[in-house]
């Protein structure tokens, strides 16, 4: 029972995104984050060729939860699977101010899209190096070591 | 920070020479070709401050060679833009503080010089001459692009000078 209760709550649908909420990147490649610096590289903030930027909404979540969720959700769902290494949070509002839209698609619940990047590399680059300097680095403290 | 130490007793074996010593499509030539330049700048930068830039990449190529490598669709590193970033590496000035090296999901390298959140310089190392760059330098930003030819642009220098010049 306890467990279908904390299934439901890591599922419960969120309303739409506020300013100040915390959003989190699961970070699943070594090449970046740097650990001796306790920071994320912009890289991390670069999106793919589809320009969305997978995140997703942690607001509420015990650390417990939010590492678990990158576990079933992100890194456990590829195939094959990988190691979460880290994670980046950041707030909402950070990546609205700079134009960008983050929109919930709810599939895994929890997640969301940022879009509305610019077509030219370099205000992307910008615009990534401004969410790596507002991101705060979370390394995995449940990361098996042998999955490296 | 782990850094890979290099046997100077014999020659330089790359971790992930194994795979490659067998394949034979023009792909895997070329890659081991790159490669084997890698090693070679490996071995001569040993005494030098700069053979971590050369040990990372090739730490990256081994990591990041593959489509997907982050989880998120990115696509593996471009072998042009690795040719081209090891073309930097060596035109790179050794006044200069080495940057950390990554990768770009459209699977360019990039290298990034960090001193705080906000004094950062970032270049992507595109695989036609092409650097793009992005830099925080406290509440000023810049970005843009510049070919890179026989040496590095001098905006490029100029905005790592400026990077460190406080």
């Amino acid at each position: 029972m306890k467990g279908f209760i904390q299934l439901k709550f890591l599922d419960s649908v969120l309303e739409d995104i506020d300013p100040q909420e915390d959003l989190t990147r699961y970070l699943l490649s070594r090449n970046q984050f740097s650990p001796s610096n306790k920071r994320v590289k912009s890289s991390a903030f670069l999106p793919p060729q589809n320009l969305k930027l997978s995140v997703f909404r942690i607001k509420d979540l015990s650390d417990e939860n939010i590492w678990k969720i990158g576990t079933d959700k992100v890194a456990n769902r590829i195939n094959p699977p990988k190691s979460l290494h880290a994670r980046a949070d950041f707030m909402a509002d950070v990546a609205i101010s700079k134009g960008l839209h983050i929109i919930p698609d709810k599939w895994p619940t929890r997640h969301a899209n940022i879009v509305g990047w610019p077509e030219e590399k370099p205000k992307r680059k910008e615009i990534a190096l401004e969410l790596a300097a507002n991101a705060h680095l979370e390394i995995n403290p449940f990361k098996n070591p042998v999955m490296d | 920070m782990t850094i890979a130490c290099i046997p100077l007793n014999g020659p330089y074996q790359s971790p992930f020479s194994f795979s490659l010593n067998t394949a034979v499509s023009e792909t895997a030539e070329k890659l081991r070709g790159l490669l084997e330049q890698t090693s070679r700048d490996c071995s001569i930068s040993v005494t030098n401050d700069d053979s971590e830039i050369f040990q990372n990449l090739a730490s990256i190529m081994e990591s990041c060679s593959s489509d997907n490598w982050d989880g998120y669709d990115a696509k593996a590193i471009d072998f042009d833009s690795y040719a081209e970033a090891t073309r930097f590496a060596q035109t790179f000035p050794k006044t200069i503080p080495l940057p950390d090296v990554t990768v770009e999901p459209d699977g360019e390298i990039a290298f990034e010089w960090y001193r705080q959140p906000r004094r950062v310089f970032s270049i992507s190392i595109g695989s036609r001459n092409v650097i793009t760059f992005a830099g925080l330098f406290g509440l000023n930003k810049v970005n843009g692009e510049e070919y890179f030819g026989d040496e590095i642009p001098k905006t490029i220098l100029d905005n790592l000078e400026r990077l460190y010049s406080t």
